[in-house]
């Protein structure tokens, strides 16, 4: 708006000035001839009278005034005639012209202006249409830039992302035919990761493409992109089969992460198809698309290894789980089985021989001795159960849980309400009781030594396609996001184990906490797809 | 001296069938008559035999003194068994009372209460070592406790709002869970539940869930849906 103003006060400053112009040259011009006619006049008339110079006078200035306002008028006129034809030469021309720089100042890329005549005028529209036709290009590079770089950012999938990427550039390009290649963990070697067009010899050529000789390695050597328009003289072992498609130029665009050239892009045409391919700065672009491209790979190779990774962790814990279960039952059955029945028959040869002897000092010693072994005994039996309690395998989580909650109520002096629905006479699958009990055990240990609580619940029920457990506590509650956001450490290492412990059975562990009072955990645990009822060694997981 | 009594011993260790053969041959009221390794010949061996009283170990390898014990009772109602065990866990008491055994004698007192044990069942009566009397007593005491036959009927005094909470704590549901299912934030979910708690006179979530089932708020059973 503002400029239209300033351009309605310039059009009519315009207007003004040649109206005084021409009033100026039209006034002068009436004067000059007034007084040469007057001259004449009085020049012809000194002899007739003497009065005649006044009289011509009066007569001169009312022709004059006449002549003046009749000028006047009709300079007006013109000039009001002339404005209007100047307003449609000029100001009309201006007004389109300002109309497409307006829409292109809107982003509206694709405006041009059609002024005809040869003036300055028409020669500052096809300035202004080249530069909107630049402007055009660059904008389109800076978004196949932006799409690539959203294309890389939204797949870490390698051989997606460079897909994509390569029907992009394609299409930036104009070109036929296009192939990626990366460079290989045996570093001479590159292999074909992504191509479009590329005649089949032409890619079996290219499998074996070594890095050190042709185009690649000259690009791989200057780190730039570079165009070859004579393909007999840049080697390349596809030139051959790609001469057969007509394909006569081809680019090679280096694909490089930080200071590395992870592979080489390149693209191929028909020549005369696209021609300011070869413009300086299109290289330019094709190198920051290269890098582009580079970071992606890095990003997806980065992705890929951190998911192997987390892929091992997995396996690793689970296995860690597993073998720790089985070797503490293993553990706790030797002690049962072996330790446990020697001493039984122990105490019973002593029980015998306590009858048998006759001294009654030797009756006291056997009597020790006895009691010493049914003491080693019980704590033998503490052990085994402490490592894992033989009622879990035996007689299945139920047990399992009533028994330990009896013990834990009475050593830590908390009340425990343990409901469990959905499990009379049912054995959930081993590994799933496995989990559960040890679960309850650590959120139990957390309740006992943190929160302070008076009173307990564990709900555990069995719903069929999944398993439920919720531990809640009347205590003062925790932060659980702060908690459970910190690394690992002394004390949330037992939250993690909870839910590492879940999410190995593909199910979650959600705590809600509220200060003051009390926290609750639930875990969730999906039965479908598992061997119905378990309990037996041979189940993983146990 | 009437009758002797007639045993059979069923357990996998070769050293505790010697020594229970040896301690309790030394009774002058008992006789060993026969042997078993596992749960199946102890069923084989009683049918044959017909034993007074059978000692049984319940930890047999395969954990099948249990099935036997069941067994044995079912077929030879005359046959009464003695759980001789390691296990001091009443989860085992209670898996062995209910398959039918009388007596349950732990193996670090086995010199000092079996042949009691063997006597006390063969009368009719039963035999438990004594510090299970207490637990099967603490079990009592708080079924009592639990058993909420004063409860008020403060259902009626819940809006529907605190109804509705009550259900979803019921069935389990995270107080996240059920704010977004109720359109409700979670710190007025909380209140809900403590107010719908306070009303109810309950204390704990089990006993809320114990409620809910009663009333019939939320069903026995639950397929996931």
């Amino acid at each position: 708006m503002r400029t239209k103003k300033y351009y309605h006060s310039l059009r009519f400053k315009i207007t003004v000035g040649l109206l005084l112009a021409v009033i100026a040259v039209l006034a002068i011009s009436s004067y000059l001839r007034y007084v040469s006619f007057r001259e004449l006049l009085v020049e012809s008339l000194k002899l007739s009278a003497v009065n005649t110079e006044e009289i011509v006078d009066a007569q001169m200035a009312a022709y004059v005034r006449s002549r003046l306002i009749l000028s006047v008028i009709s300079v007006v006129v013109i000039v009001l005639i002339s404005q209007l034809m100047l307003g449609e030469m000029v100001v009309g021309r201006l007004e389109k012209f300002l109309k497409a720089v307006n829409q292109v100042g809107r982003g509206n890329l694709d405006t041009r202006v059609t002024i005809g005549g040869d003036d300055e005028i028409a020669e500052l529209a096809e300035a202004f249409n080249r530069m909107t036709e630049e402007l055009r290009r660059q904008a389109e590079k800076l978004s196949t830039l932006n799409t690539l770089a959203v294309t890389a950012g939204q797949s870490l999938n390698l051989e997606q992302v460079l897909c994509t990427a390569l029907d992009e550039v394609m299409e930036l390009m104009g070109v036929e035919a296009g192939w990626i290649n990366l460079q290989d963990e045996q570093e001479e070697n590159s292999r074909i990761v992504a191509s479009r067009s590329l005649p089949e010899q032409a890619a079996l050529a290219h499998a074996h493409c070594v890095w050190n000789r042709g185009v690649c390695a000259e690009v791989l050597k200057s780190g730039q992109a570079q165009v070859f328009h004579d393909e007999r003289r840049h080697f390349c072992p596809a030139s051959e089969y790609l001469e057969e498609e007509g394909i006569v130029f081809h680019a090679c665009v280096p694909l490089k992460s930080k200071d590395q050239i992870l592979g080489v892009m390149s693209l191929a045409g028909v020549a005369t198809s696209n021609l300011w391919m070869f413009a300086e700065d299109s290289l330019d672009t094709l190198t920051a698309i290269g890098r582009q491209i580079g970071m992606a790979i890095e990003n997806a190779s980065l992705y890929e290894e951190l998911r192997q990774k987390e892929v091992l962790r997995r396996q690793l814990l689970e296995r860690e789980i597993t073998l720790r279960e089985k070797e503490r039952k293993r553990i706790a059955r030797e002690l049962h089985d072996q330790t446990g029945q020697r001493l039984t028959s122990i105490i019973m040869t002593l029980g015998i021989l306590e009858e048998v002897v006759s001294t009654p000092e030797a009756k006291t010693h056997v009597q020790d001795l006895r009691d010493t072994a049914a003491q080693v005994l019980k704590e033998i039996r503490d052990v085994a159960l402490h490592l894992r309690p033989s009622v879990l395998d035996d007689l299945g989580l139920l047990a399992a849980l009533r028994h330990y909650l009896k013990g834990y109520q009475n050593r830590y002096r908390l009340f425990v309400d343990f409901q469990a629905l959905g499990l009379d006479g049912r054995r959930l699958p081993s590994e799933v009781e496995t989990a559960l009990f040890r679960i309850t055990q650590q959120a139990l240990t957390n309740v006992a030594r943190h929160s302070q609580a008076r009173h307990v619940s564990v709900l555990l029920e069995n719903r069929g396609a999944s398993v439920m457990l919720i531990v809640e506590d009347d205590g003062r509650g925790f932060d659980v996001d702060h908690l459970m956001n910190t690394h690992p450490h002394e004390g949330n290492l037992g939250l993690y184990c909870m839910r590492e412990r879940a999410s190995l059975l593909d199910g979650t562990l959600t705590i809600e906490s509220t200060p003051e009072s009390g926290t609750a955990v639930f875990v969730r645990i999906p039965l479908e797809g598992r061997e119905g009822d378990g309990g037996e060694d041979s189940t993983p997981g146990s | 001296m009437a009758e002797k009594i007639r045993l059979l011993v069923a357990d996998d260790h070769p050293v505790v069938r010697a020594g229970l053969r040896m301690l309790l041959s030394a009774e002058p009221d008992m006789e060993v008559v026969g042997e078993a390794v596992d749960g199946k010949t102890a069923v084989e061996r009683a049918l044959e035999l017909r034993p007074d009283v059978v000692v049984m170990d319940l930890t047999m390898g395969d954990m099948d003194g249990l099935a036997a014990t069941q067994e044995i009772v079912d077929h030879l109602p005359r046959t009464k068994v003695v759980v001789l065990t390691m296990h001091s866990d009443e989860e085992y008491l209670r898996q062995a009372l209910n398959a039918g055994a009388t007596g349950y004698v732990l193996k670090e007192a086995v010199d000092t209460e079996i042949a009691v044990a063997i006597r006390v069942v063969q009368r009719g009566e039963v035999f438990l070592y004594p510090s299970f009397t207490r637990v099967l007593l603490g079990d009592l005491i708080q079924a009592e406790e639990t058993d909420d036959s004063s409860e008020q009927n403060g259902y009626e005094l819940l809006s529907d709002r605190e109804k509705e909470v009550l259900r979803l704590v019921a069935l389990g549901d995270t107080n996240r869970e059920i704010a977004e299912r109720l359109f409700l934030s979670v710190r007025t979910v909380e209140t809900y539940r403590a107010r719908l708690m306070e009303k109810l006179n309950l204390k704990s979530r089990g006993e809320l869930v114990r409620y809910a089932l009663r009333k019939g708020i939320r069903p026995d059973e639950l397929g996931d849906s």
